[in-house]
């Protein structure tokens, strides 16, 4: 009984010290087993051997602090103490020197545990190189990338610097001879134009009405480059009263006329109330310059939700314009009509796509001649269905 | 207040034909008696400090008003405006800055420092001609500028 039992239990033994031996042999982790006592070295998995290229012999029998693959830490008598009281140690990262000279990156953890009354000490040893030079080559990477930001952050601010300064000279500068040009016609007008034919009073005029609208193209320019560069003030807006106090301050263009406002639904918005004004006042104020020749004008200003997405439009009745030049419509300067007809210096709707197009939306116009225009804008990216 | 050398209205503008221009609104509305012009910002604060070919002046005979341009030679009319308004002299003297400069940077300085009034020059002469002629007059006529304690 007791033999048969003891055979049993060796032979299970046997069994369990081939599992364990067979772990130890085909480990991928290089696996070193020491006396705690001495620091010798007593077992040495074939992944260490090969990982270090050290032979089994040139590990055993030797205390780990003299094997010489430790670099740059204190691998001494000292340290090896203080592991076999703490009975556990860790290190994220180690420097080894493998055999041939090669800097290797480990993770190296130590266990102290009993072996049959004796204290033994098993180190783990992993290999992290590749681990640690993707690590370096993502954060090397991610340094790139930092600095080519910084870099194109600091040519766009030195673009924008330039910009403003050129906007700030161009409002300074270009604006004096504009001055000059009208305040001495209106002098000659003034001290001479008795002396003057009609024509050459009238010519005057002419002067001075080519400077005022310079004037006022570069005010729009101007009024146009800024809104590139202000920063978006993003909050919830309520449509219905930006539409209200567009209109209201568009009161001169709509005194003394037959206007039928038809104002809809109008869902509220994430936005910059001031610029979205500036697009109600743009979209609203070419309305009714359109529709003066009606007599009856119609404005009808509402939203509706397509795809998820509030699209706002002002529709009205009144001269419209050809679709044909429609992608001429936003541009700065571009006009379909003829200043006589009706004036304006091509800017308003350049201006409401900048500002749609910051806010993450599209504009569009359609129109029929002489029965009308439509313009339709979103404030969001629309959902593809 | 009223000696004879006393100096209702300076106005600090260096380019030739503004100034030509705001002369002749200045005239329009009955202003221009007693002028001083200055060309640059320099010679703008060695007038008003009475200092180099105005050191026989006296701070006390005025300027009653200051038209000043913001851009300058020598000295920007940003700083004119600072270290008139730092000085107790002479801060109680009305400015009003006069520029083609709509730049809303320009405009935020100008009140941070203590502007009075602030106008932008219109290209459209009528309207610059009555802006000139409507600051001058109030601040000329109807505002009445503090007791000096003398």
């Amino acid at each position: 009984m007791t033999d048969g039992n003891e055979s049993r239990t060796s032979a299970e033994l046997n069994a369990s010290e081939l599992r364990y031996r067979r772990l130890f042999e085909t480990a991928k982790d290089g696996i070193l087993i020491l006396d705690a006592e001495t620091g010798m070295v007593v077992d040495v998995n074939p992944f260490l051997i090969t990982l270090l290229g050290f032979s089994r012999e040139q590990f055993l029998g030797k205390a780990i602090w003299e094997l010489g693959f430790f670099k740059d830490i204190a691998a001494n008598e000292d340290k090896f103490a203080e592991l076999r009281e703490k009975g556990y140690a860790r290190y994220e990262h180690l420097p080894f020197e493998t055999s041939d000279g090669r800097r290797i990156a480990v993770e190296f953890v130590s266990n102290v545990y009993l072996v049959e009354g004796a204290k033994v000490i098993q180190c783990n040893v992993r290999d992290i190189s590749a681990r640690r030079q993707a690590e370096e080559a993502l954060s090397r990477l991610h340094a790139e990338l930092e600095d080519r930001v910084i870099r194109r952050t600091a040519e766009l601010e030195a673009a924008n610097r330039e910009l403003e300064a050129f906007s700030y000279s161009v409002s300074h500068d270009l604006r004096a001879p504009l001055r000059a040009v009208d305040g001495f016609s209106q002098a000659v007008l003034e001290s001479y134009g008795a002396l003057l034919p009609d024509e050459g009073r009238d010519q005057l005029l002419t002067i001075r009405k080519g400077a005022q609208k310079m004037g006022r193209l570069i005010d729009d320019l101007l009024a146009f480059s800024r809104l590139g560069r202000a920063p978006l003030k993003k909050q919830p807006v309520d449509t219905g009263d930006l539409v209200r106090s567009a209109l209201a301050e568009l009161e001169s263009q709509q005194a003394g006329r037959q206007i039928d406002l038809r104002i809809g639904e109008l869902a509220g918005c994430e936005g910059d109330p001031a610029l979205l004004k500036q697009v109600w006042i743009n979209l609203l104020s070419n309305a009714l310059k359109y529709t003066r020749k009606r007599e009856q004008a119609v404005v009808e200003i509402g939203s509706v939700q397509t795809n998820g997405t509030d699209v706002f439009f002002v529709r009205d009745n009144g001269t419209g314009f050809d679709v044909r030049y429609a992608d001429k419509l936003f541009g700065v300067f571009q006009r379909l009509h003829r200043a006589e007809d009706y004036e304006g210096t091509g800017v308003g709707l350049a201006i409401v796509q900048r500002i749609v197009h910051r806010h993450g939306g599209r504009v569009w116009g359609d129109a029929t001649v002489d029965h009308g225009a439509a313009f339709h804008f979103t404030l969001e990216k629309e959902v593809q269905r | 207040m009223n000696s004879p050398n006393a100096v209702e209205l300076l106005l600090v503008e260096d380019n030739p034909e503004d100034l030509a221009l705001a002369i002749r609104a200045l005239r329009k509305a009955d202003l221009s008696n007693h002028i001083h012009v200055a060309r640059d910002g320099a010679e703008a604060l060695e007038f008003i400090f009475c200092d180099g070919p105005h050191a026989n002046r006296v701070i006390a005979d005025g300027p009653k008003v200051i038209l000043l341009d913001l851009k300058l030679p020598k000295i920007d009319g940003l700083e004119v405006l600072k270290r008139i308004k730092a000085d107790p002299r002479t801060r109680m003297i009305p400015v009003v800055v006069l520029t083609s400069s709509k730049e809303q940077s320009d405009v935020v300085k100008s009140y941070e420092l203590g502007v009075n009034s602030y106008i932008v020059k219109p290209v459209n002469f009528e309207s610059f001609a009555e802006a000139v002629s409507r600051l001058g007059l109030y601040w000329l006529l109807h505002n009445q500028p503090p007791q000096a304690a003398e």
